[in-house]
């Protein structure tokens, strides 16, 4: 079983790299991508960035119900883990 | 019969597992193509891809994820098509992102940036990456482009921006390349009924094309991939540079005036 804090942490790592000025900042994952100054194009790069790492897909449709990263974790862990349990 | 033999060769087509691109394959499939389709998210079912392939009989696919926009990534899919294939002869950029603007507040030079990295310039770098790894330049080179470019859509500044780079370019390319063995054309579609329509205007606008009766003006996505295909038939190799409307003309009645008109007409 894949726990939250791993998935936390790979999109976090993948919102640094994409936002470079964020690099030494804390980042409040109650926050939204685009409250941390993100693109709506730099969003897909961190979601795709983040599928490939954990080797899951996320229906494009579900982006659209996102509003803060939390959501986003969320989402993956539950991928990943229904993924697992298949 | 076409002027160009499909039968094996290789066409890469972007963002293929769904909608325009998706259709598009299938098109050259059915002349004996080998496509390789690019994906990014992968929420299309591959299995279903797959089968669409099957049932009329064609080669299957091979279906590589991609992003686009990324040059590194773009240089793999094309290293991995030379492990097959000596050269390419349909580049189809068909896959396109921009940032959507919901007020002037959105307004950010890098997010325009991106937008045209992302659904301008991966025609042009497909292009040339394929000239770096073949020694020989696609055949035939077709970008998408949208309505989008010539009028106003809702909340679509950067792609429509994006889009009239790509139309700009195409010209521009075209003289550069004017002596080379390559065509390079970009469609300009028109509304179609696809997922994307929907996810980029919302449900709310399909409600409104279906209280309007707009539905009847729009295109069924395989109507614009045999446009892209009839381009890639060597039937029309003197068409070069060039932005081809595929909207049925929709694009000149598109207009209250012809909103009043349908509703004369009807109530006449």
């Amino acid at each position: 079983m894949t726990e939250v804090q791993e998935i936390r942490d790979i999109i976090v790592d993948f919102v640094r790299r994409t936002l470079p000025e964020l690099k030494y900042q804390e980042i409040d994952t109650r926050q939204s991508m685009k409250e941390l100054g993100a693109t709506s194009i730099d969003i897909l790069e961190v979601v795709s960035a983040s599928m490939r790492k954990l080797n899951v897909k996320v229906p494009r449709d579900k982006l659209g119900e996102l509003t803060c990263l939390d959501d986003l974790i969320q989402l993956l862990h539950t991928i990943v883990n229904e993924k697992a349990t298949q | 019969m076409l002027r160009v033999g499909y039968e094996n060769r290789a066409v890469v087509i972007t963002g293929a597992t769904r909608g325009i691109g998706l259709e598009t394959a299938l098109a050259f499939a059915q002349a004996g193509a080998h496509c390789y389709l690019t994906y990014r998210f992968g929420s299309a079912d591959l299995d279903e891809v797959n089968c669409r392939f099957d049932t009329i009989g064609a080669r299957l696919p091979r279906i590589v994820q991609c992003n686009a926009s990324s040059e590194e990534e773009t240089a793999q899919l094309f290293e991995e098509v030379k492990k097959e294939h000596d050269c390419v002869v349909a580049w189809v950029a068909n896959v396109s992102n921009a940032q959507l603007v919901g007020d002037f507040d959105d307004y950010h030079k890098r997010a325009l940036f991106q937008s045209i990295e992302a659904s301008a310039w991966p025609l042009f770098d497909g292009i040339k990456q394929i000239k770096r790894v073949f020694g020989t330049y696609p055949r035939y080179a077709i970008g998408l482009s949208s309505a989008g470019a010539g009028q106003y859509l809702h909340n679509y500044d950067f792609m429509s921006a994006s889009k009239n780079v790509m139309e700009t370019l195409c010209r521009y390319a075209n003289y550069r390349l004017y002596d080379e063995d390559i065509r390079i054309n970009v469609v300009r579609g028109g509304m179609v009924q696809s997922e994307s329509t929907r996810l980029t205007f919302g449900p709310a606008f399909a409600a409104l094309t279906s209280e309007l009766e707009i539905e009847r003006y729009q295109l069924a996505t395989r109507e614009v991939a045999d446009a892209i295909f009839g381009l890639c038939t060597g039937y029309m190799d003197a068409v070069r540079g060039e932005v081809i409307s595929v909207d049925k003309g929709f694009h000149f009645f598109d207009t209250f005036m012809r909103i009043y008109s349908d509703k004369a007409n009807t109530d006449a």
